[in-house]
């Protein structure tokens, strides 16, 4: 991995067109800024991670429950 | 004769065959199991408000999908130019939105949907991809029955 030291309101260049700059450094905490065109999608690693964990759990998923979801929801459903 | 039907082996389905529309290709795969590509919707027959997004590789990868407006009406999602791209989508009656149910081991009351991690196919050129949104507005957890019960008791007023 790549090891930068930047201060406040300096920036790295990723490629030639996404650049991340350091906004503010507070008691432990930095803010960044980011500028990507529109296409690249920007997360917080712990989103992508959550999203991740909720997969692995939705794919365990039992065949008895879904049977009983299935039927109560159907009730539901036809109320609507 | 060539056979538009291939054969899939599924754990929890046995082995099913597929018509080959009905298998979307997933080019990022899906976060969790990025090497898993290509994937088959599996219709229910008892309850059609359901299908499962059966992986065509792995035999044990499968998700409960569920159509997301028939629990926020007014769900609203950007799907940002990459995953457009991604997608190959020229109109937007290409498209379909799904999200996936988790369902917790014995206790399938407490079913949750990710509207968080929305499912996008495009129907036209059979391709699938989960999109992550930004804005916070959709939980990742969203809890499906109480919302379900909720909109019923208010019909009925």
């Amino acid at each position: 991995m790549l090891v930068l030291a930047r201060q406040k309101n300096e920036a790295i260049m990723i490629g030639n067109n996404i650049e991340i700059k350091v906004v503010e450094i507070k008691g432990g905490k930095v803010r960044l800024g980011i500028s990507a065109p529109s296409d690249i999608p920007v997360h917080r690693k712990e989103v992508f991670e959550e999203i991740m964990e909720k997969n692995l759990k939705a794919a365990e998923f039992d065949m008895a429950d879904f049977e009983i979801t299935s039927v109560q929801t159907k009730g539901e459903m036809d109320k609507l | 004769m060539e056979s538009n039907k291939i054969k899939v082996e599924t754990t929890r389905f046995g082995e099913v065959e597929i018509l080959k529309e009905k298998i979307y290709s997933f080019p990022d795969g899906i976060p969790g199991f990025p090497k898993c590509k290509k994937f088959c919707i599996l219709d229910n027959n008892k309850n059609t408000l359901f299908k499962w997004l059966q992986s065509v590789e792995k035999p044990e990868l499968a998700f409960v999908i569920f159509d997301p407006f028939l629990l926020k009406k007014d769900y609203d999602i950007f799907i940002d130019n990459e995953a457009l791209k991604t997608l190959q989508v020229d109109k937007r009656e290409e498209i379909i939105v799904t999200v996936i149910l988790t369902i917790p081991k014995g206790k399938p009351k407490e079913i949750t949907a990710n509207l968080k991690a929305p499912l996008i196919f495009n129907i036209v050129k059979k391709i699938g991809k989960q999109i992550i949104l930004n804005d916070s507005k959709y939980p990742l957890e969203f809890p499906v029955y109480n919302s379900l019960s909720e909109n019923s008791e208010k019909g009925d007023k």
